[in-house]
Parts: C-alpha cells; structure tokens; sequence
C-alpha cells in the first residue's frame, strides 16, 4: 500500500473553507472516506468528534465486571465452606464493596479497548511515520492501492496545495 | 475571568525542544542524586530482609500496638497518591485550561505513590514471602482470601487503582511519545516507537483518545475516592474505640487530597527549578493550587474539629482514653504540632494573596505534608494504645531503625521512581500546551 | 466439685466459667497453660517492653482506698466469642470458629497482617515477634502434641484443643460417647481453688452447662456483642462488720 500526502500550514487556515474544505474537495473528486486521513500534533476543532460507543461500551464492561465479581465471589465462599460460628457464610455489603471496584475496573479496561482497537493503537502494528509534522500544521494523507492510484492521488494533492 | 495562557514566548516546537532536552541530556547532578538514592534503598532493602529474617521483633511494635510506622505510611502513601489522579481528573473535567502543565506531573506522582504504597502491607506482614495468599488464585488447597476483610478490600482497591491510574497516566502520554519517536534516534527510537503504539495522530485517534480520557477521568473520580474510603474502613470497621467511626471514610478522602496537592506543589517547584521549566510552571500555577490546598486547610480542620468535639461531648470512657491522650497526654506534643502545620503555619500563608508566592505555596505543602503523616500516626497508634480494658493499654510504642530507615528508603525510592519518569517521559504534556493554545484560539480562553 | 456423668449433646460447645471468688491470683493457670502449650518465653528484656505472650494471664485490678481497697484478680484468656471481632478482618481466613465453638488459629494459614490482634477487644491474641528458642533442657519439656510457632504469625487460646481432640479420639476407639471429665485445659487442671470450670454448654446437666445462665456470671465487655464463651462469676464483696443491718448479699455464683 502506498500512502500519499500533503502538508499544510493550518495558521493561516488551508484554503476558502479551511482543512475540512480540503478533505471535502478530495471526496469530490472522487476519493474514498476512508481512504483520507488527516494527521496533526494536536486535536483539531475542525473536526468534531462524530458519536461514539465508547461510553455505551464502558457500561457494557461495567456490568460485566459487577456480574463476574459477585459470581466469582459467591463460587470461591462456597468452594470452600467455613465454619463462622453463626455469622452468614455470604454477606452482601463485604462482597459489595469488591464488586464496586470490579466494576469500574471492568468500565476502564473495556473502554480501553475500545480505545485501542477503534483507533488501531498496540505494540504489535506498525504505521506509516510523518517525522516532518509539527506542532501548527497537519498532513494530509491518501490511501492507495496501487501506483497509478497513488499518482493520481498526487497529481490532485498538488493541485489542492494552499501553499502552491 | 483571568485567561491563563499556557505557555508565555515560546512557539509549540521551540517548547517542544524545551520540554524534551531533560529526556536527552543528564547532567553529573542527575547521576550523583541517583546513586545516593540508589544507596538509600540499597540499605532499606537490607533493612526488610534483616526484619523478614530476624522477625517483626526488630520493630517497637508490641501489643496492643500491632499497627505502628508501616501502616502510618501506607495510609500516607495513599493520601499522596490522591494528588494525581484525583485532582488531574477533576481539573479535566471542569476544563480548567491552567491544567496542562501540571496533569502529567499529578498523574506520575499517583502511579509511583501508589506503587510505595502498595508495597507497605508487604513489609508490615509477619510472613511477607506469603504476601500472594491475598490473592484469589486457584490452589491445591482449594482455600480463597475472606472478602468480609477489609484487607481484603484494599487488596482489590489498590490493584484497580493503580491499573486505572497507570492507563490514565499512559494514555494522554501516547501523542507525546509518537513525538518522542519522531525527534530521536537509536535506542531511544526504539524505545518510544514500542511505547507509542503506532500512534500517528489522525483525527480518529484524536477522536477516541480525547473521548477516553474524558471518560476514565470520570471513572478514575470514582475509584480514587473509594480506595482511600476503604483505607480508611481498615481503621473504622474495627471494634478499637476511637477507630470505629463513620466520619473516616471522607476524613481521609479528604486528607488524601490535601497531602495530594502538597506533594504536587512540592514535585513542581522542584522540577521547575532543576529542569528550568519556569516559562511552564508559573507563579500563577502555584497560586491556582494554592487557593485548592487552602479549601482543602479549611475542609481538614473542620472534619478534625468535628471528630474532636463529637468524642469530647460524648464523654464516651472508652474514646476518652485516646482523646486526652491526645491533647494534653502522652502523644500531646506530636498532635499540636499536627495541628501547627496543618493549620497555624499554612492557613496565613495561602489565604493572603501576597504571601501565596511560590515559596509561600511550597513551605505550606511541606510542613502540610510533615503534618498529614503525623495526622495519620496519631489515628494509629494511640488507637491501637487505648484499650478499652485499661489492663491492656500501652504506650510504649517508639520506632525503631528498621522502621526509620525503611519509612525513608520507600521515600528515596519515590524520588528515584519519579527522577527516571522524568527522564524517559516529558514531564509536562507537550501537545496539551499545543491543544491549549489551538483550542484557547478558537473559543477565546478558558478561565483560570 | 460435683460433676455429673450425663451424656453431652451430639456435638459440643466448649465454655468455662471462671470464679473470680475463688481465685485467688497464684498464676498456676498461666505456668500450666504455658508448659502445656509450649509458649515460647521472650525474656526479661521483652518483658519489661510488653513482648511476651501469655494465652492465659492474671489481670490485677485496684480499686478504692484504706478500707475499701479491693485487689481483683481476674484470670484472662481467649474468651472464645461466637461472634468474634478477629476473626472477619483476616484476609486469609485463618482464623474462624470451628463446629465445637472454640475460635481456632490455623498457624499454617496466618501471613501476620495482625489485623486480628488489633481487633480483639480483649487483646487475647499474641504475636510471634521472633523465633523464640527454648534453652535446653527447656525443650525437653516441649509438648509433642503441640506446634511450635514460628516467627511472623499469631497464636492464642485453643481452649487445650489437643487435650479435647485426644479424648474425642479415645471415646471413638473406645467406641463410647465423649465423656465431659475426661476433658480439662491445663489452666482448669492445674487451679489449686478450682476457679476455672472447663465443659460442654450443650450439655444440662454438665458443671459448665448447668451453671451457664445463671444470674450471678458475666462477660467482659458486654457491650461490645462479642457473646463470649467464657465467663466469670462475679465478685462477692463480703458484707462489712460495721454494717451488720445491711441485708447480706446473696451469693448465686454456686449451682
């Protein structure tokens, strides 16, 4: 796969409508969406964030820490039965406190999965590196499949570049 | 509506350079500081193996005062690690812009905190080669740890806490490291290249990053102020008199916060001053942290007066014991001068605006910090004294040198945590100075 | 001491009853108790620094003045509670209450948090701050039906549950039920004024479990809802000669 790019100055903003224009033109002249990606040093509010599941996802692992607490709780006390003199093999409030703690643990290590797979992140992959890119700018980059693709791809960047 | 602006002269790439010069070069004082921390551990090590062998006779403690120094700095260690990720987390998620600059340094100091923490109840046990027993892990002999404990409970309490406080300190880290990589060479590129992750910041890293971190911040609140709840329950939900009270849990919730952001003001003007990182750490920074650990002066002494006054009229005989221990008895001197430097000396010093200077924030954290041990001495050990059955009580506790030495090799070994942290991470989040000045552009600052 | 031989209840319920009239503060209970259970001695040194360990010890009171003054000495042990503050707080479970009612520690399990220790509100749980040597010939004497504890871990009052184990097994070979008076702790055994009663509360007709409700016996610490099984027979303060018209206080202590 070949990755195409164009880096941009984004003081002053990149063309009439700013960077989102930019990527807007490239998906007119018939560019896939998720072929475009726009690479920065720090979050840009031209692009605001679309809906995510993340925080749905974060409940999911929040009921499945609860659940998988109080039922690993309730198996290990009755694993082992213990004599306690009268006092109730399994209480509710001890094992609530474990159970709170497990469950926002399960919240936290669900949405950091989510995290990690919805945003490609792991030691395992490797990615295209842009050094050059600086702290005021942004990169603009085109994925192609194949070299006529990719010159293309170039051909319109280059027409496209603010700072021609 | 002050706006607070972030980063004074300096353009993001030239602070950038900044920020990361102490990740490139170490001076002679960084490797001489190490080996004598390094030496400092080396003998608490020594210390631990000679009380693991010898056996916990080599402490003072004896009965009844089974408690004393290890538990003292657990619970310290503890109220310390609250400064990070308790106070970055509330500061994220009030948007307070004047935060950048000092979220990563609160957030490194939670995770090491909790580490030195988390290795007290290890020294503290008889059988400490036995520690894993606390663990609910299949055996042969089918035996599980008791839930009912509330040893138990911080053995939970602290593990989520020192995940969720690691991930909530790694991932804001993840921008700064692809810069890392980006600007090194060799081993250091290496290094950073493993630890960024492929991070290559296009907007739907951006997206989900800044989503999750809002998101953890939210569930990090929640777990901080549980775990210090539940070390406190270590002390409350035991039979000891003056122990056994429903007020702990936010006393020292609130405690911990207070020791927390004296730490950090401790750890900032420190790292301002060896890493010249004035142009970051501003007088205004101080000041704004100031006025928190001045709440935080006034919220303490009112939970201490409402503990104090509620046992007095009370009149109980049994917390009495403790109470005048307390204020004219045997640990007489060590509670006022508790109350000195929670209290006298601090209060003056934050709440008039020309004394809250960077050296006046910084001598109020320190004897705050010397004050919040010594509070959580005084809850220990003359509980621990006070018997109910006056055959049983004892006040003979004093420290020993084991006890000394390791109490201050857990500290070296804090300061040598956080040294290396900040050689091999930038102590000040760079693309959030960015991000601060992108985003005080477009929606014309945030409010100090 | 006038035992009778009826047959205790399926399983038992170890108690005893400690008359505080009869005692008379000689320390017998302490020495047998420690012989017999191979406690280790810390010496002068930790003596003088509260390091020793005593599963039973004499606890002297001094009450008033000239002539009210009042020595009590009060015999204190394990108290055996059925709802025992130490033992919830150990995070390994090794403490619990076993099927005949006495609070057991199992040495094995114990990884020394000391949580327990601090909990017991009659401090009757000791701690092994070292490995403690027995001098010879002292470890002659040693009791081979008995640990030796090492360092780092918590002992305390078995109730002599060697001795009730032994007799358990003896009645099963024997194949008889358990008999009460085969079993004595070697504080019960060794007190020269019988102020110790050791047996079965499930029993009626027993010396402990006849005795057990009646009005004239106490807790320590009532208030603290431990519901010990040891007891003790309150203190009778013999009417003063100078009062003769005041009504004579009865004494229930005696079944």
């Amino acid at each position: 796969m070949i990755e195409v790019s164009l880096r941009v100055a984004l003081d002053p903003p990149p063309g009439g409508a700013g960077l989102p224009g930019l990527v807007a033109r490239l998906r007119r002249e018939g560019i896939a969406e998720r072929r475009i990606q726009v690479l920065s040093r720090e979050p840009l509010p031209e692009f605001p964030p679309p809906p995510s599941s993340m925080s749905k996802l974060g409940i999911l692992g929040a009921l499945f820490g609860f659940s998988a607490a109080i039922g690993a709780i309730v198996a290990m006390t009755l694993g082992y039965r213990l004599h306690t003199g009268g006092m109730p093999l399994i209480s509710p409030l001890p094992i609530g406190v474990i159970t709170y703690e497990m469950t926002l643990l399960g919240s936290i290590i669900a949405m950091l999965l989510h995290l990690l797979l919805g945003a490609r992140l792991g030691p395992g992959r490797r990615a295209v590196e842009h050094p050059e890119l600086n702290f005021g700018e942004a990169i603009v980059c085109v994925a192609c499949s194949d070299a006529e693709q990719a010159w293309q791809a170039r051909q319109l960047l280059a027409a496209l570049d603010p700072a021609r | 509506m002050s706006t607070v602006t972030v980063a004074v002269n300096e353009p993001p790439q030239a602070a950038a350079q900044t920020l990361m010069r102490p990740m490139l070069f170490t001076g002679k004082a960084y490797r001489r500081m190490s080996l004598l921390l390094l030496a400092v551990i080396g003998w608490g090590l020594f210390c631990f193996l000679y009380q693991a062998i010898v056996g916990l006779g080599v402490t003072g403690l004896r009965r009844p005062v089974f408690w004393g120094f290890f538990v003292t700095d657990f619970v310290f260690w503890i109220g310390i690690s609250h400064a990070g990720t308790l106070i970055s987390a509330i500061l994220r998620l009030t948007n307070a812009t004047w935060r950048y600059a000092v979220t990563r340094a609160a957030e490194a100091i939670t995770v090491f905190a909790l580490m030195i923490g988390g290795i007290f109840p290890i020294i503290h046990l008889g059988r400490p080669w036995l520690f894993f027993w606390l663990a609910p892990y299949p055996n042969e002999r089918l035996i599980w740890p008791n839930f009912r404990s509330p040893l138990e409970w911080d053995f939970f309490a602290i593990s989520t806490y020192i995940t969720a406080s690691s991930i909530y300190l790694f991932l804001p880290l993840l921008p700064d490291l692809a810069l890392a990589r980006d600007r090194t060479r060799g081993w250091r590129q290496r290094l950073y290249r493993f630890l960024a992750m492929s991070w290559r910041g296009t907007q739907q890293q951006w997206h989900r990053l800044e989503l999750a971190i809002q998101l953890m911040a939210a569930v990090v609140i929640g777990i901080a102020v549980s775990v210090h709840t539940i070390v406190s329950w270590d002390f409350a939900m035991a039979v000891v008199p003056s122990w056994h009270s429903t007020i702990f849990g936010p006393y020292f919730v609130a405690g911990a916060i207070f020791s927390g952001i004296a730490a950090l003001i401790i750890i900032m003007a420190i790292l301002r001053r060896v890493y010249h990182l004035e142009a970051y750490l501003q007088p205004k920074h101080f000041s704004n942290l100031g006025k928190l650990l001045l709440t935080m002066t006034l919220l303490w002494g009112y939970f201490v007066v409402a503990e104090m006054i509620t046992t007095w009229y009370g009149n109980l005989p049994d917390e009495m014991g403790t109470f005048w221990s307390k204020i004219s008895g045997h640990f007489a001197p060590l509670f006022w001068a508790m109350v000195l430097c929670n209290f006298v000396i601090p209060f003056p010093l934050l709440a008039i605006k020309r004394l809250r200077t960077i050296s006046g924030t910084v001598i109020a954290s320190i004897t705050i910090t010397l004050g919040m041990w010594l509070e959580r001495f005084l809850i220990v050990v003359p509980g621990a004294a006070n018997q109910r059955l006056s055959f049983n009580s004892w006040f003979g506790y004093y420290p020993h040198w084991t006890e000394i030495s390791l109490s201050l090799a857990t500290l070296a070994a804090m300061a040598l945590l956080y040294m290396i942290f900040s050689k091999i991470f930038p102590i000040i989040s760079i693309w959030e100075l960015g991000g601060g000045k992108h985003a005080a552009a477009a929606e014309s600052g945030g409010q100090s | 001491m006038s035992q009778t031989d009826s047959k205790p209840a399926a399983t038992p319920r170890w108690g005893m009853i400690i008359d505080l009239n009869a005692c008379t503060g000689c320390s017998a209970c302490a020495v047998a108790c420690r012989a017999e259970n191979n406690i280790a001695i810390a010496g002068a040194k930790e003596a003088a620094y509260n390091g020793t360990l005593q599963w039973m010890r004499i606890e002297r009171t001094w009450t008033g003045s000239g002539r009210n003054f009042r020595v009590e000495n009060r015999p204190v042990n394990c108290q055996q509670c059925d709802a025992a503050p130490c033992e919830p707080v150990c995070p390994v479970l090794a403490t619990y209450t076993n099927a005949e009612g006495i609070s057991v520690q199992v040495y094995n399990r114990c990884v020394g948090t000391r949580y327990c220790g601090l909990n017991c509100p009659y401090q009757g749980r000791f701690f092994n701050w070292f490995d403690y040597a027995w001098p010879s010939p002292m470890e002659v004497q040693l009791n081979p039906d008995v640990s030796r504890r090492t360092r780092g871990i918590m002992e305390k009052c078995s109730f002599c549950i060697q001795r009730i184990l032994a007799a358990e097994r003896q009645a099963e070979l024997e194949k008889r039920a358990l008999r009460e008076r085969d079993i004595q702790p070697a504080c019960a055994q060794s007190c020269p004024a019988e102020a110790l009663r050791f047996g079965d509360l499930n029993n009626p007709g027993g010396a402990v479990g006849a005795a057990w409700d009646s009005s004239g016996l106490e807790v320590l610490l009532p208030e603290v809802g431990t519901r010990p099984k040891v007891r003790y027979a309150r203190r009778v303060t013999p009417p003063d000669s100078r009062l003769a018209a005041a009504p004579t206080p009865t004494a229930e202590v005696e079944a």
